[in-house]
């Protein structure tokens, strides 16, 4: 793959890898490569008819599927005519193309009944079986019919070469798998969002139409998929939708747990990097205990810093059990406003409220409008930041050494702590812990 | 003041700074949720229940029971609002939003005690 890959990888800037672990790259971000990969092909293959009218240019169902995804419709047809004419030997493959080409508006609702027409839907939203099997099947199709002198050079020649060579290497085994739960489809979903500033926007409505077609057909597909795999062994690769990764089961119980791992992988990579000091730590269940301790130890600190706002600012006396009794279904717009309106909201703990509201809402609002897995996959990149400037920026560089010293740090405080006054000796006691004058001299002011 | 007021003050405390850190998080994510109907409960009801588990589901995940990982799953869904009622690769995704929000309260509300002790 000399020019493919490098293009693959460079697609591969998802914030999913980030441990450094690029040999083992996950179904979503191949699958995401796949589509980039494939449109880049797709817009080749296109310049290429435009510029030869070839007359026997045989593409595989799925490319030519997202074709019509990118509003070709012309193109598509005369591809159809073209296959069909001069190439008999395929009629028994690709039968339904006649039907298929009148009915490329609406491929969800597609009326083709046969098994291949099915796989053909089955293969929009399944788009990691496209590019390699469609390259696989043209370099087939072309060597059996003796006109490999037209396509290898009219493909992009360095992927249709490689894939060539790949087939020829592991027919079915070099295949990977793309297991179907309803997660798979949200995240085709999530990749034809992503994708949308390249593909036009017809293709990603057909493209969502596409896979809530294939939501609803899903437990047939779980039927089709086992059926594929089987076959997979007989005919040949470009009628394979499922694939196993090499020397893995093909099963659909271990497909979706391989997704699921997959997940909780790049969940706990996430996690990584919002933990500080958890480089180092390899293990789930190391990464665990640090997430564990960790958000222990932010809880601690939120308790701690909200009571020495309640003794640094005057209180009055106010319930704050009556805070969410009365309180109104608008509330949360009203709270900005209602700060000056009834004294029970010059309370410190509304003071508290109004600020850590606007400052979460803002940093909670940049993720809160998309979808679930958008908003993880998006927050990977940009969000880890967040945190991490304002640890860098703030005072609190203890947590380099938090693990020890913050606990003795809440052992002191919260043994001593509950008096409301605050004697300041007790914060001089503890200023050694932290590591930063700020809070030294905060502590001697109080 | 004794002992068991100062015990009560500083609850009050600690939902008063949950709260407005819920709050301003809305229902966007299942820990706030959950966070929210038992505050609300709470109020509702004048005390704090001592109760382990407030989820409104209960269903149990019973999938990774014998799993090595159970016991700081537990413990993570103890920690972690709503948690018992999530499976693990949600709860994953649950702590890490909620440890951002964590995160932005805390230096947040250091920013406004320096801000407010000078």
């Amino acid at each position: 793959m000399s020019r493919a890959l490098p293009e693959m990888i460079h697609c591969l800037n998802t914030p999913g890898n980030l441990a450094g672990n690029g040999m083992e790259v996950s179904v979503l971000e191949r699958q995401r490569a796949r589509m980039k990969w494939q449109q880049e092909q797709l817009q080749q293959q296109q310049n290429y008819v435009n510029e030869n009218g070839l007359s026997m240019f045989p593409i595989s169902p799925h490319t030519q599927q997202f074709q019509v995804l990118i509003n070709n419709e012309s193109v598509l047809n005369e591809f159809v005519n073209r296959v069909m004419k001069p190439d008999p030997g395929l009629d028994h493959r690709w039968p339904h193309f006649g039907k298929f080409g009148g009915e490329d508006s609406d491929l969800g609702s597609c009326g083709i009944g046969n098994g291949s027409g099915f796989e053909m839907n089955y293969a929009i939203s399944r788009t990691a079986s496209c590019p390699p099997a469609g390259a696989a099947a043209i370099a087939e199709v072309a060597e059996t019919k003796g006109r490999e002198s037209v396509l290898p050079e009219k493909l992009s020649s360095a992927v249709g070469r490689e894939s060539f060579r790949k087939r020829k290497a592991d027919k079915t085994q070099n295949l990977k798998v793309v297991a179907e739960d309803g997660t798979r489809n949200k995240r085709i979903k999530g990749c034809a969002e992503e994708g949308e500033s390249k593909i036009t926007e017809q293709n990603s409505n057909n493209k969502s139409t596409t896979t809530t077609n294939n939501n609803n057909k899903k437990e047939t597909s779980t039927d089709t998929s086992k059926e594929n795999s089987k076959v997979s062994d007989v005919q040949k690769p470009d009628y394979i939708h499922v694939r196993a990764r090499r020397g893995q089961a093909t099963d659909s119980h271990s497909l979706a747990e391989r997704v699921r791992r997959e997940k909780i992988s790049e969940r706990m990579k996430y996690l990584q990097d919002l933990v500080p000091g958890c480089n180092k730590i390899t293990g789930k269940a190391g990464m665990l205990d640090e997430i564990i301790n960790y958000v222990q130890s932010l809880q601690r600190q939120v308790e701690f810093l909200s009571m020495k706002l309640v003794a640094v600012n005057p209180r009055l006396d106010f319930n704050i059990d009556n805070f969410f009794t009365k309180e109104a279904p608008a509330c949360t717009s009203n709270f900005p406003t209602a700060v000056g309106v009834s004294s029970e909201m010059a309370n410190p703990a509304y003071l508290e409220l109004n600020t850590l509201q606007q400052l979460v809402s803002c940093c909670g609002l940049d993720m809160g409008t998309n979808p679930p897995d958008m908003a993880f996959r998006k927050t990977l990149s940009d969000p880890v930041s967040i945190p991490e400037t304002f640890l860098d920026s703030s005072c609190f560089n203890p947590y380099s050494t938090w693990d020890t010293n913050l606990q003795d740090l809440y052992g002191v405080e919260f043994h001593q702590g509950r008096s409301p006054s605050f004697p300041s000796q007790q914060f001089i006691g503890t200023e050694n812990h932290y590591k930063n004058d700020h809070y030294k001299t905060t502590l001697v002011n109080t | 003041m004794s002992s068991k007021d100062s015990h009560r003050r500083s609850q009050k405390i600690t939902i008063a700074a949950y709260s407005s850190m819920v709050r301003a998080v809305g229902t966007r994510r299942a820990w706030s949720r959950a966070l929210l109907f038992k505050l609300r409960s709470q109020a509702r009801r004048g005390y704090v229940v001592k109760r382990r588990c407030f989820s409104v589901k209960k269903r149990r995940v019973t999938k990774k029971a014998s799993s090595g990982e159970l016991k700081q799953a537990e413990k993570l869904r103890s920690l972690v609002p709503g948690g018992e009622a999530m499976e693990f690769c949600e709860l994953l995704e649950e702590t890490a939003d909620y440890i951002k929000c964590l995160a932005t309260q805390v230096i947040r509300a250091y920013g406004k005690h320096q801000k407010g002790s000078r």
